[in-house]
């Protein structure tokens, strides 16, 4: 045996004990296990492409949701406003194109007040030094406020807007496999591409790279001449485009505005991004992870329905889901420590 | 040294008191002024009844937020005490005072579970308390099958609706544990521990602090409030619903924090928090009364939360400035000593 062959198989090894050690590949055996006890035990009904796309288009909200969860709780922030804060955008562009504005001055609106939203929460929890829960809290309660208060609770409708507009989320982008045909909505394609090109770039850009440091020790960050500031506030105006991206897709694909859109799906951002790795303690987390946490919740969630089960159990056992990750996270670590 | 430092921290304490009383005595008679309808018997009790709920879960709040904890479960184990005891009386037709035993030893054990997981994983209590409302909101909402339960007995409905010399009893309740849990908290050693613990968990252990025990014990008292106050939504109400009680966790944090407490634990009072309370009941009120968009009232809300903690960040912030000037007056004065009895500087 050579040194290079000795050394290649020793890489072998390594990247096999890093593989088996990652959280992102015990998440995708377990939405795997899930999907095959699924298959097996409802072929017909779980295993068409209807049902998919039907669980992958529904869990393309909370993806772009939790992606800005585990953006803000990279750097030891937490985000409780994504629900209301895609609300409040959506209220705002759907009211926009309602009066007849254009489509494009509407969206950048809604985008400027997500972004204003989020430059709130940044200067509290950075400047002030206000913990993120309370500010956030806060941004939570006044951005689902504003939104009722503007449409008073009422469903905001856009008839006179382009039509291309209500049409683009839904609009499904086909290919012919054999015989059977394939539709994929724009809505699922959008969310998949920003979530894959954001998660290339956290993983190797510098300057988003910098935000785990950031997490992982501010004073260590700031000692050695970063702008901590700076790079804080803007992973929460990171936070809020993915939010827009989010409200965007919400309006479009509803046709309505609603200031009741996104309720308690920040409690469901936070729980699918602790699943995926992310941690309140800051540093760590990422948007495989994460994209994997939420794809747990939608198929298990699917799977209460599919199984006869009662419905109502699904929201339970997104608890029950987190509960159990923290807890063999905990395991995890006991054993390493000792 | 050491007295002069807590007068200043005293007096910046009562400055906040007296500021948020006069707020709310302000905000109270400037629309009584403005409209005639504030300071009515029947409008003072609406107004009390409306938060006696939060109120109450706000107390044990405090207890849980000095320890440097916090509690988003309260929510769904005050909806679940309402299901449960409607459950054993109307379903399984317990009796009033064993049902109602029954339900809050129910409440109790789901605290002491919130405890032991926040002990033995060591992860944040926000994480475990979030898995814990999230999974008894499903199991609420799955056990009803999302409908409400109605149909109780007189002798139940007075735990809601009964009064005391004309004064409701959940507010009797509210009154009363605020004033013990007060007295408590002020005074006995046990929960003077807590100030211990929030302000730094690992000196409080090394000095012989039982940390686990504690906090335990605490998140017990946390749930059992709840309970208590889930048993009286539901006689108030005559019917136990599994929505019942929806982001009540957040007006109670916020209360905690009007009050003054540090969100970060080792400060706060069960005076403050009780004035927060009356703070957000003002607010509410002052909404209805003035026929203004009561949709304004959570932009105010989230608005009031902020200014709060803006605040009470300042007061810490200067404590710890007086603090630091203080140590290094005594550093300065220890040297000085030193140098002027020719030791080593």
């Amino acid at each position: 045996m050579t040194i290079t062959e000795r050394t290649i198989e020793a890489d072998q090894t390594a990247l096999v004990s890093r593989l088996v050690s990652s959280r992102q590949f015990w998440l995708i055996l377990i939405n795997l296990a899930v999907i095959c006890t699924l298959g097996a035990l409802r072929p017909d009904s779980f295993l068409s492409w209807i049902n998919f796309k039907a669980v992958l288009s529904l869990m393309s909200y909370d993806v772009l949701l939790a992606v800005a969860m585990t953006t803000v709780l990279i750097v030891r922030g937490l985000d409780l406003s994504v629900g209301s804060v895609l609300a409040l955008s959506s209220v705002v562009m759907a009211m926009l194109l309602r009066d007849g504005y254009p489509v494009f001055p509407s969206l950048l609106a809604g985008l400027a007040i997500a972004l204003l939203c989020g430059f709130i929460n940044g200067l509290l929890v950075v400047k002030a030094g206000i913990l993120p829960f309370l500010v956030t809290l806060g941004m939570m309660s006044a951005a689902r406020g504003f939104a009722t208060v503007l449409t008073t609770g009422q469903y905001v409708s856009f008839p006179q807007a382009p039509r291309w507009f209500s049409r683009f989320a839904r609009q499904e982008f086909g290919f012919h496999i054999g015989d059977m045909f394939y539709g994929i909505p724009a809505l699922l394609l959008i969310t998949l591409g920003v979530t894959l090109v954001y998660g290339l770039l956290l993983a190797n850009w510098v300057p988003l790279r910098r935000m785990f440091y950031l997490g992982e020790s501010p004073e260590a960050a700031k000692l050695s001449g970063m702008r901590t500031a700076r790079l804080g506030i803007s992973a929460y105006l990171i936070s809020a485009i993915f939010v827009w991206i989010a409200a965007v897709l919400m309006t479009s694909a509803n046709k309505i505005g609603y200031a009741n859109y996104g309720i308690s799906a920040e409690l469901r951002a936070l729980a699918a991004a602790v699943i995926g790795g992310a941690s309140l303690a800051g540093g760590s987390g990422s948007i495989l992870g994460t994209f994997l946490g939420v794809l747990l919740l939608a198929l298990i969630g699917n799977g209460f329905v599919l199984l006869n089960g009662n419905p109502n159990w699904q929201q339970a056992t997104i608890g029950a889901v987190l509960i159990i990750a923290v807890g063999v996270d905990a395991l995890r670590t006991f054993r390493a420590r000792s | 040294m050491k007295t002069g430092f807590r007068k200043a921290r005293l007096n910046i304490n009562t400055i906040q008191y007296v500021g948020l009383a006069l707020v709310i005595l302000a905000i109270a008679f400037g629309f009584q002024a403005a409209f005639g309808n504030v300071m009515t018997t029947a409008n003072l009790r609406v107004m009390a009844m409306n938060m006696v709920f939060e109120g109450i879960m706000a107390l044990g709040m405090t207890f849980v937020i000095i320890m440097g904890g916090i509690d988003l479960s309260v929510a769904s184990v005050f909806a679940f005490g309402e299901i449960l005891v409607a459950k054993l009386m109307v379903q399984a037709g317990l009796p009033v005072p064993v049902a109602v035993v029954l339900t809050l030893i129910t409440c109790a054990g789901i605290g002491a579970l919130n405890g032991v997981m926040i002990v033995m994983l060591r992860v944040h209590p926000l994480i475990i308390t979030l898995g814990t409302l999230l999974t008894l909101r499903g199991i609420n909402l799955a056990i009803t099958d999302g409908k409400s339960i109605s149909g109780f007995s007189e002798g139940f409905l007075w735990l809601g609706q009964g009064r005391i010399f004309g004064v409701d009893f959940p507010i009797i309740f509210f009154s009363v544990t605020a004033l013990i849990l007060g007295l408590l908290l002020a005074h006995h050693r046990y929960f003077r521990q807590l100030y211990f613990i929030g302000g730094s968990e690992r000196a409080a252990r090394f000095s012989g602090v039982n940390v686990s025990r504690v906090k335990i014990s605490i998140y017990v008292l946390s749930s059992t409030l709840a309970g208590c106050a889930g048993i009286m939504a539901a006689a108030k109400y005559g019917a136990a619903h599994w929505g019942h009680g929806n982001a009540s966790e957040l007006k109670a944090i916020a209360s905690v924090a009007i009050g003054g407490a540090d969100i970060m634990g080792g400060s706060g009072t069960i005076f403050g928090t009780v004035l927060g309370v009356i703070f957000l009941a003002v607010v509410h009120n002052a909404f209805v009364t003035s026929a203004v968009n009561t949709f304004w009232y959570d932009v105010v809300n989230g608005v009031m939360l902020l200014l709060a903690v803006l605040i009470s960040r300042f007061i810490a912030r200067q404590n710890t400035q007086k603090l630091k000037a203080l140590r290094q007056s005594k550093l300065d004065q220890s040297q000085h000593y030193q140098t002027s009895k020719g030791g080593k500087p």
